[in-house]
């Protein structure tokens, strides 16, 4: 059974099919194609920032090309058997397992940007579709299409961001930041800190120097740019996590 | 010389200005023809884009958007080969065809439509477009394509007088229908007629994407108008009600035939289709966001989508929220807005 699941969604300009199995409804393929320049960069970058995972990742994702033209591109890349989405859950603390084996499966797959000012950068590392499971909790990294490795992003970025997401989504569903929480993050911040994958750039008051960031280099989230959660957050807002996070590092 | 090329000269002779004409014109555009007069001469100093935005900037995305062309992902592209767009018009679909690699034979009644095309086309780089002005109801074609496509075209193909979009919707423009009403066939006949004429144009193997509106569309059924006519309740009422309420208000018959999932079906079995995958479009045709099999599986893979023409609470209610609700939780998928077929040769 094939279908269209999205079209140019999130300013992507990328046409999303998925192929599933008929009486199983187990995903077998996502095609990715578009006519346009940017939908087409954006096929280009997610087929490299699978080839730069695939070199350090356990689980390998596997991918081909079925046109390559100079108007258009389609991608069919394979489902990875057993590997499944979790559902999306606005609660921050119960998808607090999943937000740890993930930045686990950063630091591992990150590995070689110890203390390095700027690294590869995912793009979207986001438990909402991005970021797959299996029963052994390993973690697969998906949908590489915002995967950057020339623009100097700083390291540990990817996760700052996918925190401030599920905080983000917490914040919306009690309107308050709860102290449980925002530990949770500084806890994480720190953990990355540790393991030397958090750049200089980001060390201190991490979550407003990412939002500079941010606001310094749209280019890089295009049309998504405005979505981001991180500029939903007040300046009290963004002064208050820092806050606990540099009383946690 | 390219094989389509020799294959139209073949039956239209040489082109002139690089349009093959067959003699038969005729007119359907969302333009008056002196507004295209206009709109031309703003086309010789500017680029298409750039004409299209200042003279007619609310119809720049129905023309260039590659939103457009989703449904063309439900062909097989493994090869390239030659496209007939029936009713090309400005040519969204035509160009999305020729970037895939396709040699594409666009054919439209409309010489502006056709014209803006070809200058589209050299804008684009785009040079496998073949151009064909031709009443689609006398096509010739056999045996040539690997893919042809009826996109928002099939309803038009029983109305015979010249459609102004705008007008045709507001103004009884179009007494043909009523007064030389002897000399026009039964609306779904010329339907099946012209289907027939596109199997024939197909070779062995071919497929035909077929888009049109859903006539048990749960937003008609709630009272939207028949985007053809604009007059409520006329897609699903009876085909003589239908007719008698646009002699009322239309002062014209009622021709635009739309249909159900199962209507279209038998109405491709007609024309000689026996391979033919159905789906379910949301919000429309015209700019796909969502295409699922009209099957069991293929409804419960419904998720909601983001539609920027739905913006006050009233159409949120009425609309997304009761879609959601048919589609998601009822299944009701035949009641979808919009139906998109893959018919095989």
């Amino acid at each position: 059974m094939k279908y269209i699941k999205s079209v140019h969604r999130h300013g992507s300009e990328t046409f999303l099919l998925i192929v599933k199995d008929k009486k199983s409804l187990e995903t077998k393929n996502i095609i990715k194609s578009s006519t346009s320049e940017n939908g087409i960069n954006s096929i280009k970058s997610e087929a490299d920032g699978i080839d730069w995972y695939n070199i350090l990742s356990k689980n390998k994702i596997s991918y081909i090309f079925e046109k390559k033209m100079k108007n258009y591109y389609r991608i069919k890349i394979n489902a990875n058997k057993g590997f499944y989405n979790i559902i999306f859950n606005p609660n921050y603390l119960n998808v607090k397992k999943y937000l740890d084996l993930t930045i686990s499966h950063y630091i591992k797959i990150w590995k070689d940007y110890k203390g390095h000012e700027f690294a590869p950068f995912h793009g979207d590392i986001s438990l909402i579709g991005n970021v797959m499971f299996n029963k052994a909790d390993e973690v697969l990294f998906v949908d590489w299409e915002h995967f950057d490795n020339n623009f100097k992003v700083p390291t540990g970025l990817d996760i700052i961001m996918l925190l401030l997401e599920n905080l983000f989504h917490d914040y919306n569903r009690t309107k308050k930041m709860s102290d449980n929480v925002i530990n949770h993050v500084a806890i994480s911040i720190k953990t990355l800190n540790a393991a030397k994958l958090l750049s200089p750039l980001l060390f201190k008051n991490p979550i407003m120097s990412t939002f500079n960031f941010i606001n310094l280099n749209r280019d890089i989230w295009n049309k998504q740019y405005s979505k981001l959660p991180i500029l939903k957050f007040t300046k009290k807002n963004i002064e208050q996590i820092d806050d606990t996070i540099l009383k946690i590092l | 010389m390219s094989i389509v090329k020799k294959y139209l000269e073949s039956i239209y002779g040489k082109s002139v200005n690089d349009i093959f004409l067959s003699g038969r014109e005729g007119y359907w555009h969302n333009l008056s023809k002196s507004e295209n007069n206009e709109f031309f001469k703003i086309l010789e100093k500017k680029g298409c884009r750039d004409a299209v935005k200042s003279f007619m900037p609310k119809f720049e995305e129905m023309i260039f958007s590659p939103k457009r062309e989703a449904a063309l992902e439900l062909f097989e592209h493994d090869n390239s080969g030659v496209c007939i767009d029936y009713g090309s018009m400005w040519g969204v679909l035509s160009a999305g065809m020729a970037k895939r690699g396709h040699q594409v034979i666009s054919v439209d009644q409309t010489h502006d439509s056709l014209k803006f095309l070809k200058s589209r086309s050299l804008e684009e780089g785009l040079d496998n477009i073949y151009l064909v002005q031709e009443d689609l109801r006398e096509i010739k074609f056999k045996n040539i394509a690997d893919y042809a496509i009826i996109n928002g075209v099939l309803e038009w193909i029983p109305e015979k007088s010249e459609v102004i979009a705008a007008e045709y919707q507001k103004k009884p423009n179009s007494k043909i229908n009523l007064y030389k009403k002897n000399i026009l066939k039964d609306p779904r006949e010329m339907q099946v007629e012209f289907l027939k004429k596109v199997y024939q144009s197909l070779k062995q193997g071919g497929q035909l994407l077929l888009a049109i509106e859903n006539k048990l569309s749960y937003s008609y059924i709630l009272g939207r108008p028949d985007p053809h006519v604009n007059l409520k309740f006329t897609t699903f009422l009876p085909r003589f009600v239908s007719n008698i309420i646009s002699r009322i208000f239309r002062k014209k018959d009622y021709r635009t035939y739309v249909y159900s999932f199962s209507e279209l079906k038998n109405l491709l079995r007609e024309a000689g289709f026996n391979n033919i995958e159905d789906y379910c479009c949301f919000p429309m045709y015209h700019f796909p966001s969502l295409v699922l099999p009209n099957t069991k599986q293929g409804i419960s893979q419904y998720v909601a989508y983001k539609d920027k023409n739905i913006v006050t609470w009233k159409q949120k209610l009425g609309l997304r929220y009761l879609e959601i609700f048919l589609m998601k939780y009822l299944k009701a998928r035949n009641f979808s807005p919009a139906i998109i077929m893959i018919a095989k040769k």
